[in-house]
């Protein structure tokens, strides 16, 4: 399956770049994550259990995420891949940035490729796309929200 | 499959269940059980404890005075078959008899429905389309969220944690032309594409559209453009295409796919069902 989004955040592009890249503004922005664990031997490869889902529907997962391909600070790739609910999910997401000089705004675009398997997929495979869509616009506003309001541009 | 385990706790009043809800975070509601106790089986939700407001009779009665209220306990197939809905709102009776199958109707409570936002769910468009008020009452007291409001997203809505549902009202829409236009899922009934369209008219002008689509999209949202391509036309063949063409360019990449209805064609399926459902509401 494929996904796309889009998420615009009120600062510089540096300054989104850089709170990407904060592995303890990662976790916060997870819902009930404490931090996020380096796997050992494995660069930009961290380890967690979130509690994710959307209302009744949540449940615990324990996944990895890594970072790769960084091109600092316009792109760079975000591997997921987690277990819960009964099923396995692994996905694949191409992030970009970029500086809208009139608006003041960094607009940040996704690209992810993903396969769930198990309980999910199916039951809940007419919902997938706007879960998906749901879950990451949450994440992006829980990171904007950790941008201190000095480095806001609006 | 089995549920995991939990404890049951059956209030008797709205008060009793809004102290249970507050002290007990892990706690669910349950009315009608059609969406609690099937997602419950499949264990993709474990509460702890359930509290069953099923037996409180205050909350099922249905009475028209002024405005129609519908208490949150009142199942589809009693919205189906009550004669003030039918006069009020005949659409919402329509949308009712719709849902499932009778079993699920038999069961299935009005207030559990829209608490559980399901996005391929019938009520929540028609509410909407209504202009209907949903009352909730929580540890704080009681308060008004408009239909509009009230379904947030997929699966979300308004509520606070530990607030219930007490009761729908719906406006006086005597004079207004009502319908809901429907393509089910073959085998559950859910609707693929439901739109609901309540028409103000002067003759053959609209004065006013209330035009809701639901199924296609992550939770039931006015068709705004569309609603404001048809105010002031003559309702003919050329204004309702101008509509639908408005109301897919708006649904866009929020339409949902699956494998039975992909995104495109759901979208497409936006257009044909809302004309449908004009053409149905000036009969």
């Amino acid at each position: 399956m494929k996904f796309t989004g889009v998420f615009t955040f009120n600062a510089d592009q540096q300054t989104v770049w850089e709170i990407l890249m904060d592995t303890k503004a990662i976790a916060q922005a997870l819902p009930g994550v404490e931090e996020l664990i380096p796997v050992a031997d494995e660069p930009d490869t961290w380890r967690a259990d979130a509690k994710l889902g959307i209302a009744a529907i949540s449940g615990t997962y324990s996944g990895r995420i890594r970072m790769s391909e960084q091109q600092p600070p316009d792109k760079y790739r975000l591997t997921v891949s987690g277990e819960g609910q009964q099923s396995i999910i692994n996905g694949t997401t191409l992030i970009h940035l970029r500086y809208d000089e009139e608006q003041k705004k960094t607009i940040l675009t996704w690209e992810a490729e993903a396969s769930v398997s198990g309980k999910l997929a199916s039951i809940g495979q007419r919902v997938i796309s706007p879960a998906v869509k749901m879950m990451s616009g949450q994440f992006f506003k829980a990171l904007d929200k950790q941008i201190p309001s000095e480095k806001r541009t609006s | 499959m089995y549920p995991a385990k939990f404890d049951y706790y059956r209030a008797n009043s709205v008060e009793e269940a809004v102290k249970l809800l507050a002290e007990n975070s892990d706690a669910k509601l349950l009315a009608g059980g059609h969406s609690l106790i099937p997602a419950m089986k499949l264990r993709l939700t474990q509460p702890a404890l359930l509290i069953d407001i099923g037996k409180i009779d205050s909350l099922k009665n249905i009475k028209a005075n002024g405005s129609l209220e519908i208490g949150a306990l009142a199942t589809h197939a009693r919205v189906a078959a009550s004669a003030d809905v039918k006069k009020w709102f005949p659409a919402l009776a329509n949308a009712a008899s719709l849902i499932g199958d009778q079993q699920v109707r038999n069961f299935g409570t009005i207030g559990g429905n829209i608490a559980h936002a399901d996005p391929a769910s019938d009520p929540p468009t028609v509410l909407i389309a209504a202009g209907a008020t949903i009352h909730v009452r929580g540890a704080s007291g009681t308060r008004a969220i408009a239909a509009e409001d009230f379904f947030v997203d997929l699966f979300t809505t308004a509520l606070e944690p530990g607030e219930v549902v007490t009761k729908i009202e719906i406006p006086n829409l005597s004079g207004r032309k009502s319908a809901y236009a429907k393509m089910s899922h073959p085998a559950s009934r859910y609707a693929i594409v439901g739109v609901c369209a309540v028409l103000s008219m002067e003759g053959d002008t609209c004065k006013e559209a209330r035009l809701v689509v639901g199924g296609a999209v992550a939770h039931a949202t006015r068709l705004s453009e569309a609603e404001a391509v048809l105010k002031g036309k003559k309702l003919d063949a050329a204004a309702l295409k101008a509509a639908a063409d408005a109301a897919i360019a708006q649904v866009g990449d929020d339409a949902m796919g699956d494998i039975t209805a992909p995104a495109d064609y759901r979208r497409a399926m936006v257009g044909q069902y809302l004309q449908r459902a004009i053409q149905s509401a000036l009969g």
